[in-house]
């Protein structure tokens, strides 16, 4: 079974955690087109890369970013995510954009 | 609305645990259940400054614990998290005291783990051989230092295992999901009976 | 001594040569002695027919005493398939043969054999899958002629059970460069386990002989067994099998009934190498077997393995395995050497001096069984004439004992598994093996070094690296060169009359494997699928080699391009009851939960929950749900709901929180009071709803599905993780039990205890929340209606949820208050309509189709699935859930039966589901919901469903609620 390691608790065993998916920019949700909007909501690279992932320790409840290399399954680091995320994040109410032709 | 105090009513607590000799499991390894024992929890970014206002040291980094000379053993499990547990049922008012103490208290959050948790405390030399059969972090004797807390899987449930001396015995506090009480119980014992 | 074949002047490593132990093979009582394996015991006995083969059921016997070949597969009394010369017996045993027909000894299906020629390479493919139907006839007598041993049905479950094991070190192998490793690894101060699958620590030192004298392996064994087992770092497990690598180092070490998941910073595999046949005529008759066999028996169980033993050898292993037999009194009638220069001088000169005969460049070309076939009565040597090719004359050499060394095949099954390439060197004729992770290290005979200092050297090498790794003191080793040739190039001899064994498990022919490639099959792995090479229980040990060669050669490629298939776990068999054995099956109770079995709840899993269904037995299980049903309706009942999710969000952006989570608006919902709340994921799907009590400005209590609150609890979390809004999420699950008191007298039940909440409708209206005590503890109050009447969810810190349910149940007798189950509140709800996330929904259902437009709200700037439920709910729409009714007599539709498009047109389109039916007594009809197609949605239409046995029924679709349509009996009583 793989070892990860959690930035709170150490190495521990793989299915300690939960896969939260890549971290991902979300678009603009007010501005962009509905093809941003889905490339966002539903595509993957799925690529050989080193990709940034939510992970989730669950008997500690923590969420941590690892970054992985798709091809060797490799670990290269895991990290507190307020390493990347340092500000609030507010939303702000704008004016819809006219409704899209769905084809 | 009034503070809804989780530390009332003490005498009307009931644990769920069927336990046959609640006690002993055998002349190797000796299991308690400390469920119905006091304790509360803290989160939020003022709890260390908090703690340290009521007089009580806490552990500098997280996954470590302190013992006050009461008796109550605090355990860090992150930066901001503390839990507090009343080792001889002795503490009960301290521990009320507190919970009160940190009604409005800026950045502290009181947790729920008097109710939402299983205490058991489990002691004896084999121990951290019977841990290697439910548990996947090395609890051994080097490994593992006195005054560590492993949150971890035990038995595929997830639990809080901190390792302390209380009264010059050493011993292992086991904190798991109430719910799952009865299973962690006797998947433990089950564990343990190798050892008689 | 016992058994008449044991030797004189050898003790036996591995037996107690004072311990007689009896035990019966085949009906006769045989005695050993302790420490015997049942093969040894036989062998001692004279003894060597122990099995059939799978296909020709030709007569068989130890190949390699190491269990690593299917010949020694034998039934014990409550186990198929024990390996003869791995289980060691005891006493009052009873062993069988298997996979004959009458008996052992006189097999029925011996003359199979003679069939051979028309049972060809891919045989059963190829005859009985035309015309079509055949296989079905003939399947069941082929199973029966290809079936092994039997399982007894009536066993006695045995505890098995599995440990972690931690070190900085594994050492998988106690050989001599597994022992070198351990000591130089220990001796620096890590932890080391040694891992063996012995009973003894020593691998080839047990048995091999290493120089002319005879003297180095014991010696060294002593020495370094000695250290090994008095080293305070070193733990060593014996008769335990390492039986695969998985990622970082996990590997699973079986011992007896017990797994050990060992979890190894580093790793060394010194797992050795099998010493590999030679393909001749006949090369599968009993007394044919490897060197390191004849070896293993006299040192290891002081077995003599023949009386005239002839020594067919491509390297000088054989040699050495001619002096042991000389030395152990064994008449040695020829050293046949395949290569054309022989031995080196002092050999050549060590055997000449006891008088061995040497024949060079030659090779055994067909074994001879005796009269009765059933062992070994002389062999056929010819002179090489080229690759693969022989002389035309050969000689008759009388002997009942047949030693092969034609070289290693390295033990590549583990380092494999790590990651590792195999390349083929046409020089030493061997494979080696590189690309290793980091992590594992590879060292002695599988890294191709035979000679013994350099094997010893390699283990302190691969010690050392694993030390710079564990970052502990180690000084470099020199590296590590070995000239010992081992392998001889062309051991492969086919026969026009066959039985020339490539594969003995599977009884495959030199042909069969250049046959297969004939018919097409070049891939490696397609000629295994094909022919079923190395598809047998010793999983390619022995067949991998000449497979490769053969297949190399037919379609002049080189070995290396060749391969050989892909090795996958286990290493050796592995018991289901080793992987089964103490599995944890976590299982949550509520605090009620003693009180539901007193009150002869029927219980059923809720997710990891167990929850009554109702309180009745399963045989009733309909009039029972009715009875609780009626109860709730005229009066009240009572529903231990402790396994609803809790979660609380604290802090200054509790509601800025909640608002951008749930779909509905939550920033002016006023304190004391509750509101729906519907997740939606970024997809627009429903995925959660429950209930938010805002308790204060800043505190929001909220309920969420069981099974969805762990999940719901993640998001929150890892939403916050990005948002850094300030705010404490927790979830109270566990912390919290709950009831609901549900029915029209459900007031005066409570009015009973609880004396400091006003519970007049006014107080307390419809959707309110308070709190307040019951004997002095604190509870929260969420008035609420999900089963459709007056009611009230009493929620308490979970220790006192037994004192409560206890007080309540009393309080509630003289209303003829009972409990309810979880079957009976979902018939309620179901009256009422309300949906249950994930039984009325599915990956696909946003807002619009489950008509909850009403709980979104448009007019704040973010919830979770905001813009895809805009997208999604601008389409056309294709389907919509709707609730629908039948008559009382008729069949009633099960959750999952179909909506079709029409009743008539027979293969029209699946528009839609049944997600909940139930009969109510309350309405008189069976009622339900069900997706629809978009153009079945109206009221009062009818829509076909196909019920069991492919009856049609149609439904009338109907408005919810089906019960109390203006919502009077939850909200204004």
């Amino acid at each position: 079974m793989k070892i990860m390691n959690c930035p709170l608790n150490g190495p521990r065993n793989i299915s300690e955690f939960v896969y939260g998916g890549e971290v991902k920019p979300m678009p603009d949700m007010v501005n962009c087109s509905d093809k941003e909007w889905a490339e966002y909501v539903f595509y993957y690279d799925n690529t050989i890369r080193i990709v940034q992932e939510w992970w989730f320790h669950s008997p500690s409840g923590y969420w941590f970013i690892a970054e992985r290399h798709t091809a060797s399954d490799e670990i290269l680091k895991t990290y507190d995510p307020s390493e990347i995320f340092k500000e609030r994040v507010d939303f702000e109410m704008k004016a819809k954009p006219a409704q899209e032709v769905v084809s | 609305m009034d503070f809804y105090n989780l530390s009332s009513a003490v005498e009307l607590r009931r644990s769920q645990l069927a336990v046959g000799s609640p006690e002993l499991i055998n002349s190797k390894i000796s299991m308690h259940d400390h469920t119905l024992f006091s304790r509360v929890g803290f989160r939020g970014r003022g709890v260390a400054s908090f703690l340290r206002e009521q007089g009580i040291s806490v552990p500098n980094v997280p996954n470590q614990s302190v013992v006050t000379a009461a008796g109550v053993l605090v355990l860090r499990l992150s930066n901001t998290e503390f839990w507090l547990i009343d080792t001889d049922k002795s503490q009960h008012e301290f521990i009320e005291a507190l919970e009160l103490a940190s009604k409005g208290v800026t950045n502290v959050y009181r947790l729920y783990c008097q109710h939402s948790h299983g205490c058991f405390l489990v002691k004896g030399k084999n121990t951290p051989n019977m841990f290697a059969k439910v548990c996947g972090v090395d609890l051994s004797e080097k490994v593992f230092e006195c005054s560590s807390i492993a949150q971890t899987s035990v038995a595929r449930v997830n639990a809080i295992i901190a390792k302390q001396v209380i009264l010059d015995e050493e011993g292992y506090f086991v904190l798991s999901d109430i719910a799952g009480s009865q299973h962690l119980w006797n998947a433990i014992s089950d564990a343990s009976a190798e050892f008689n | 001594m016992r058994g008449y074949n044991r030797l004189p002047n050898s003790t036996g490593l591995f037996i107690n040569p004072e311990k007689p132990v009896n035990f019966t093979f085949e009906g006769k009582t045989y005695q050993g002695v302790e420490g015997d394996t049942i093969a040894s015991a036989l062998i001692a006995n004279d003894q060597w027919l122990m099995s059939r083969s799978f296909k020709y059921h030709r007569p068989r016997g130890p190949l390699t005493m190491a269990g690593q070949d299917a010949n020694t597969l034998v039934q014990l009394e409550n186990e198929p398939n024990v390996l003869a010369d791995r289980s060691s017996i005891v006493n009052d045993m009873n062993v069988l043969g298997q996979n004959y027909n009458g008996s052992l000894e006189h097999d029925k299906d011996d003359k199979l054999g003679y069939a051979g020629r028309f049972m060809p390479v891919g045989f059963y493919y190829r005859a009985f899958y035309k015309p079509k139907g055949v296989w079905d006839k003939w399947e069941p007598v082929i199973r029966k002629k290809a079936g092994l041993g039997y399982a007894d049905l009536s066993f006695t479950p045995t505890y098995h059970d599995k440990a972690y094991l931690f070190c900085d070190l594994a050492v998988i192998g106690a050989g001599p460069a597994g022992l070198a490793a351990a000591l130089k690894a220990a001796d620096a101060g890590a932890n080391v386990l040694l891992v063996d699958e012995n009973p003894i620590i020593g691998g080839a030192l047990t048995y091999h002989r290493f120089d002319i004298p005879g003297k180095k392996a014991q010696s060294l064994r002593e020495e370094l067994t000695e250290k090994v087992l008095n080293h305070a770092n070193i733990q060593t497990l014996t008769n335990a099998t390492c039986n695969a690598w998985f990622a970082d180092n996990y590997l699973p070490v079986i011992q007896g009934n017990r797994m050990y998941k060992v979890r190894a910073k580093q790793c060394v595999i010194a797992s050795g190498a099998f010493e590999q046949h030679v393909v001749f005529r006949n090369n599968d008759v009993p007394g044919v077997v490897m060197s390191s066999a004849a070896m293993r028996l006299m040192s290891q169980y002081a077995v003599k393995p023949g009386n005239k033993a002839v020594v067919l050898t491509g390297n000088d292993d054989g040699y050495y395995c001619a002096l042991e037999l000389a030395k152990n009194g064994v008449d040695v009638s020829l050293i046949i050497d395949m290569r054309k220069e022989g031995a080196s001088s002092e050999l050549q000169s060590a055997v000449a001096s006891i008088g061995l005969e040497v024949r060079l460049n030659s090779t055994v070309y067909e074994a001879l069984p005796s009269s009765d076939k059933k062992h070994l009565s002389g062999v056929m040597v010819h002179d090489i004439s080229g690759k693969g090719s022989v002389s035309q004359k050969g000689v008759k050499v009388d002997c009942d004992l047949l030693c092969m060394s034609s070289g290693y095949m390295p033990v590549y099954q583990l380092l494999c598994q790590a990651g590792a390439k195999l390349s083929y060197n046409d020089d030493s004729a061997l494979f080696s093996l590189t690309n290793l992770p980091d992590n594992c290290q590879i060292a002695g005979s599988v890294n191709g070094i035979h000679d013994l200092d350099a094997v010893v050297r390699d283990g302190e090498l691969a010690a050392h690296y694993s030390l710079l790794s564990l970052g502990l003191e180690t000084v470099e080793p020199q590296p590590v060169h070995c000239k010992v040739k081992t392998n001889f190039e062309w051991p492969i001899f086919k026969h026009p009359k066959g039985k020339d064994f490539v594969d003995f498990d599977e009884d495959l022919q030199a042909k069969d494997i250049v046959n297969a490639t004939r018919l097409g099959y070049r891939d490696i792995q397609l000629v295994k699928r094909f022919s079923t090479v190395g598809m047998g229980p010793s999983q390619g040990r022995h067949s991998a080699l000449p497979t490769a060669r053969l297949v190399a050669d037919a379609t002049n490629r080189t070995v290396t391009e060749t391969g050989v298939t892909t090795a996958r776990p286990p290493f050796v068999p592995e018991k289901l009851a080793n992987i089964a054995g103490r599995i944890f099956n976590p299982h949550k109770y509520t605090p009620m939960h003693k009180r539901h079995l007193e009150l002869g709840a029927h219980m059923i899993p809720a997710g990891v929950w167990r929850r009554p269904a109702y309180y009745g037995s399963p045989a009733e299980r309909d009039d029972v749900i009715q009875r609780e049903s009626v109860m709730v309706r005229n009066a009240v009942g009572m529903i231990d709901v402790s396994t609803l999710g809790g979660l609380e969000v604290r802090g200054p952006d509790a509601a800025e929180f909640v608002n951008r989570i749930y779909t509905f608006a939550f920033l002016k919902q006023p304190v004391g009071k509750t509101r729906y709340a519907v997740l939606t994921n970024e997809q627009g799907v429903v995925i959660d709803d429950g209930v938010a009590c805002r308790i204060e400005d800043d505190h929001y209590y909220i309920t969420a599905t069981t099974s969805g609150v762990d999940a719901v609890y993640r998001e929150m979390t890892k939403w916050n993780a990005q948002w850094r809004l300030d705010v404490d999420i927790a979830n109270v699950t566990s912390a919290f039990s709950a009831v609901n008191v549900a029915g029209p007298l459900s007031r005066k039940v409570l009015e009973k205890v609880c004396s400091d909440v006003d519970l007049s409708n006014e107080g307390f209206p419809y959707l309110g929340y308070r709190e307040g005590t019951i004997q002095g503890v604190p509870v929260r109050l969420l008035r609420v209606g999900f089963v459709g009447e007056l009611g009230y969810e009493i929620h308490m810190p979970s220790l006192f949820g037994e004192t409560l349910w206890d007080l309540l149940m009393e309080a509630g007798k003289e209303f003829d208050m009972k409990p309810f189950g979880v079957e009976t509140q979902r018939l309620l709800r179901l009256e009422k309509g309300h949906i249950i996330v994930s039984q009325d929904t599915d990956g696909m259902s946003h807002p619009g189709e489950l008509s909850l437009d009403w709980a979104i709200s448009r007019k704040k700037p973010f919830f979770i699935g905001n813009r895809s439920v805009d997208i999604v709910m601008a389409r056309e729409q294709t389907r919509k859930l709707v609730g629908f009714k039948l008559d009382a007599k008729s069949s009633r539709p099960k959750e999952g039966h179909i909506v079709l498009a029409s009743n008539t047109q027979v293969d029209c389109a699946i528009t839609g589901n049944v997600t909940s039916s139930e009969f109510s007594t309350t309405l008189n009809a069976n009622i339900g919901m069900a997706f629809v197609g978009i153009n079945q949605q109206e009221i009062g239409s009818k829509f076909p469903i196909r019920v069991d046995n492919g009856e049609l029924v149609m439904a009338e679709v109907v408005p919810l609620p089906f019960y109390d349509v203006d919502n009077a009996r939850q909200e204004v009583l």
